[in-house]
């Protein structure tokens, strides 16, 4: 199967290319949702993000590829290890890729919860569980794209399971709950229907692509193409290293993330921007926090400043804003007039 | 918009190199269906689009296709489109078999999609995944795969208006655009044998295109032309380039030259232009010239995120060479650029500005891309969607195949349950539980509500008022027709009112109209305040609700009923701003002697699209109104 294409290798994009780092490096971010022009390189964004993501540790004999440090009680197959075990040993772990899976539309829900497997049960009359793409994409991603195409009954069930990091399933008598911790990334146009706020919740970021203009960028872009047509290969292999940069980038921001401080004054800016700007709820400001943190690790500061804060605010916040009757520009706009208003460029 | 003589002018030379352009295209999807993506055809079904579609069969013929083209019904099954379980074959050998989808079974083939304006979005979206990713992925009933398929398409389109158009999705990724609804079957040749290639060249091409070079200087080129045409799509760039490597790989050789790239932007980026290079042949009146060379002249509709001083730089540099005429040799990228865009704008079609214009006038302002008649996802009726798992209670119809389909799996497994259990087994019955319910889901067109907002104060003269009233008693029979909904409001003095609440009925509308008084002030801001009320509780009930106003705009009621033009205006002016959330289908008909900026200004805000007609009678109006209402 063809391999996807470099993420170091998608020219221009560069607030996509944030988000998703961001939301590579820390995960409570929750997720990213990526909106904008046809052919701007969404789905080709999200398909590198494999590639990029350092390798997770993982207890060997889970099949839901659990963290060996999770506590008890998070998922049956660990705990079952953990009591054969006994007291004082440790459960085997092997490292793992990180998943980054696909929901494709016209998915049947049976794939994306898990069903018991209908082999088993035609040939002995067994009931095994077989998980779903739920299962498959814990402790990773989930990509959607066409987000705002996809059937409301699956919306339904994925803002459940993304809320409560746990799938049931229950089926033919059999009940099973196992972790389901991943972070939503989706991808649409938003011409063609808008998404239903409580999804809309449930990302981060929010980013808006826009296709390139520049003719230089525009021939760069084609000309990559083109290569990476031709001659696969030799592609990967130049952008392979500046894969790593990233990779090693982000890990280095893993790292640091615990050590970043965010000061009271820099909270209290957080606050005052929520409240100028009348996000509902809390979500904007605790997520605009992490963001901003993990934004900070990435760069590799110790300590969160306003400049973080800046650059972080619109895609943390712009999809979170109600509808003004009496402005109409962009949420996007808006954000960033409230942060001109409050933090005028003096503050230095 | 469909322009009778400017067809008619199209000489007959100009129509034998439209079709000789089709069947290049038949040629060009046969050696790189994948990587093309594909033709949107618009042609209406008959004798011409019968023989194109012939040829492109022999063509596909001699290239190596086996079964060329697949064709996709409407409304086909995510079940038959993707693939699923074969419930059959599984439940024989007791093993689960994997039924492949049609999208699978396209493998290096074309997949024929007729009538592809109407075909659902859901379904349009995972044709378009499948181009993209060149596989299916396959997550149904218990199955997950991904099977690698590489397809074009070919989507026949049967639409008559302008928008109605297949799904921008698949124009998209479709490298041609072909329009052979300007071609009679008189205007083909005898015979198109003579154009039939031969098969040892076809398979060669095919087996080549991909190590076919492209040099930089072209590439700089083809994104400046694309400037010049005001694509933007980096898709249509792409699409461009590989068709100049397949006519490259036609021609046996190894480098895209500058005429492989000619031919390609012809074919490719020419019918996407959204503006004519400056040098625009004289005959295209509407078109405004790009001769101008003050920045602030830019009048011509340019695509909305066209930066516009990138813009300028590239006229200007154009201007310099236009004098010098471009020689045939392509020697500078610029030289190669201009040369190229020469060939690229002969093969602009004929009316495609006039139409551009119209279309740019069409744009929804909130991008809700809804036709008349917003699509619904419902429970009780319309054209059935499939099925999902649920209860058939509060009204949903049980979906008795699927519900059976989805039991019979498991009954080996309940069986041994039951005997477990030390139940008796019923014998020779399927058991059925709870979980295998299946509900059927359907998709019904809504209902339009046509509501008109008629100005009734003195400021709108007497004989205006009757011209509105002759308008939309019209346009009520032709609402009538269609078995769409239709309101009346009125305002003036110091009040709107609402004289027909939503209905069906001719007789009764006629009736309210023909009470209606006329005289008093403005109060346009109450007018839109309860106007938008209205639809937006119509809208609860399941309607698409469209806003008709007509009205000169002068407001000079505010909205506490004082008088005073500019509370007034600034009152209209805030509750157009709150409706236009609504993100409603409006038009606003302004009935001012002479157009006026205040009713212009109102409709922007409003998000309306605005008509003004001064001197229109009540059959020009209702004209106007039905053809603004159907793009709106």
């Amino acid at each position: 199967m063809a391999r996807n294409y470099p993420f170091s290798a998608i020219v221009g994009q560069e607030d996509m290319k944030l988000a998703i780092l961001i939301a590579a490096l820390d995960s409570s971010v929750g997720g990213v949702l990526v909106m904008g022009d046809r052919g701007t390189g969404k789905s080709t964004a999200v398909r590198a993000l494999a590639a990029l993501l350092p390798e997770m540790n993982t207890v060997q004999e889970c099949v839901y590829a659990c963290d060996p440090n999770a506590p008890a009680g998070t998922c049956p197959i660990c705990d079952e290890l953990r009591i054969k075990l006994k007291l004082g040993g440790k459960l085997k772990t092997i490292k793992k890729s990180v998943p980054v899976v696909d929901l494709p539309l016209g998915a049947t829900e049976d794939r994306v919860i898990g069903a018991l497997d209908i082999e088993k049960a035609l040939s002995s009359g067994e009931k095994a569980y077989e998980p779903g793409l739920l299962a498959k994409a814990h402790r990773g991603f989930l990509y959607i794209d066409e987000v705002n195409l996809l059937e409301d009954h699956l919306v339904d069930l994925l803002i459940d399971v993304a809320a409560s990091g746990a799938n049931v399933v229950e089926r033919e008598g059999l009940s099973i709950r196992h972790p389901a911790k991943f972070v939503l990334v989706g991808s649409g146009n938003p011409e063609e229907g808008e998404l239903r706020p409580q999804l809309l919740d449930r990302f981060g970021l929010a980013v808006e692509v826009k296709t390139p203009q520049e003719p230089k960028a525009r021939v760069e872009i084609i000309k990559r193409r083109d290569e990476f047509e031709r001659n696969q290969a030799k592609f990967m292999e130049i952008w392979e290293k500046e894969d790593d940069i990233i990779r090693a980038q982000i890990q280095a921001g893993k790292k640091k993330l615990p050590n970043v401080k965010v000061d009271n004054a820099m909270l209290e800016k957080v606050t005052q921007l929520c409240s100028h700007l009348g996000t509902d709820g809390l979500r904007g400001e605790l997520t605009l926090l992490r963001a901003m943190r993990a934004y900070a690790a990435l760069c590799g500061k110790n300590r969160v400043t306003i400049e973080h804060l800046k650059k972080i605010a619109v895609p943390a916040l712009q999809h979170r804003l109600r509808r003004n009757p009496l402005d109409d520009s962009s949420s996007g706009v808006r954000v960033k007039r409230a942060i001109e208003e409050l933090f005028p460029e003096k503050t230095k | 918009m469909e322009n009778p003589e400017q067809t008619q002018e199209i000489s007959k030379s100009a129509k034998l190199e439209t079709w000789l352009r089709a069947l290049q295209v038949a040629q060009l999807l046969v050696i790189n269906p994948h990587g093309l993506g594909g033709v949107i055809l618009r042609a209406r079904s008959g004798p011409v689009r019968d023989r194109w579609l012939a040829y492109l069969n022999t063509v596909a013929q001699l290239g190596g296709m086996r079964l060329p083209l697949r064709k996709m019904p409407l409304g086909i099954s995510d079940e038959n489109l993707i693939g699923g379980i074969d419930l059959d074959q599984t439940l024989r050998t007791g093993k689960a078999v994997l039924r492949q989808g049609l999208l699978a079974q396209c493998d290096q083939q074309l997949l024929l999609m007729p009538m592809a304006e109407r075909v659902e979005v859901g379904a349009v979206a995972k044709v378009v995944s499948a181009l993209d990713n060149g596989f299916i992925s396959i997550e149904r009933d218990g199955q997950s795969r991904k099977i690698e398929s590489h397809f074009g398409v070919v989507a026949l389109d049967e639409g008559i208006e302008d928008d109605e158009q297949p799904n921008e999705k698949i124009r998209q990724r479709a490298a041609f655009l072909l329009n052979l609804d300007i071609l009679g079957w008189r205007d083909l040749p005898e015979t198109d044998d003579d154009f039939v290639p031969d098969s040892q060249s076809l398979q060669d091409a095919r087996e080549n295109f991909s190590n076919v070079t492209v040099s930089e200087d072209s590439l700089d080129a083809l994104v400046g032309v694309a400037e010049q045409l005001g694509v933007i799509s980096i898709r249509a760039l792409n699409l461009a380039m590989n068709t100049a490597k397949c006519l490259a790989a036609f021609d046996s050789e190894d480098e895209v030259s500058s005429m492989h790239l000619q031919r390609a932007i012809a074919l490719v980026l020419s019918p996407r232009a959204t503006r004519m290079p400056q040098s625009a042949p004289p005959e295209e009146e509407e078109v405004p010239m790009e001769s101008d060379e003050q920045p602030e002249n830019e009048q011509e509709p340019p695509p909305e995120t066209s930066p516009e001083d990138q813009k300028q730089e590239e006229e200007q540099e154009q201007e310099d060479q236009e004098d010098q005429e471009p020689e045939g040799t392509a020697e500078t990228p610029q030289a190669l650029e201009d040369e190229i865009l020469e060939a690229a704008q002969a093969a602009i079609p004929a009316d495609l500005l006039a139409r551009l214009a119209d279309l740019a006038d069409l744009k929804s302002p909130k991008g809700m891309g809804g036709k008349t008649g917003a699509v619904k996802v419902g429970r009780m009726r319309g054209r059935p969607l499939g099925n999902m798992p649920g209860m058939p209670e509060g009204g949903k119809t049980l979906s008795i195949i699927d519900t059976l389909r989805a039991a019979v799996p498991w009954q080996r497994v309940r069986r041994a349950e039951m005997l477990a259990a030390g139940k008796a087994i019923p014998l020779g019955k399927i058991m059925i539980r709870k979980e295998d319910f299946r509900i059927k889901r359907y998709q019904e067109r809504t209902q339009t509500l046509t509501m008109f907002i008629v100005d009734a104060s003195g400021s709108s003269a007497m004989h205006r008022l009757a011209e509105a009233k002759g308008a939309v008693e019209l346009l009520l029979a032709e609402c009538y027709i269609r078995r769409d909904q239709v309101a009346v409001m009125s305002f003036r003095g110091s009040a709107a009112e609402l004289i027909l609440a939503p209905t069906r009925s001719l007789v009764k509308a006629k009736r309210a109209l023909s009470g209606l008084p006329g005289g008093g002030g403005t109060p346009l801001s109450r007018a839109i305040d309860e106007s938008f009320e209205v639809a937006s509780t119509s809208m609860r009930k399941g309607l698409t609700p469209a806003l008709v106003f007509l009205t000169d705009g002068r407001a000079n009621i505010a909205k506490d009923g004082s008088p005073g033009r500019p509370k007034a205006m600034e009152d209209a002016q805030q509750s157009a701003r709150a409706a236009s959330y609504y993100s409603f289908k409006s038009l606003w008909i302004d009935t001012s002697p002479q157009a006026r900026d205040e009713g212009k200004a109102m409709a922007a805000l409003l998000g309306s699209m605005y008509l003004p007609l001064p001197n229109a009678g009540a059959n020009e109006v209702s004209q106007a109104i039905m053809q603004g209402l159907k793009k709106a």
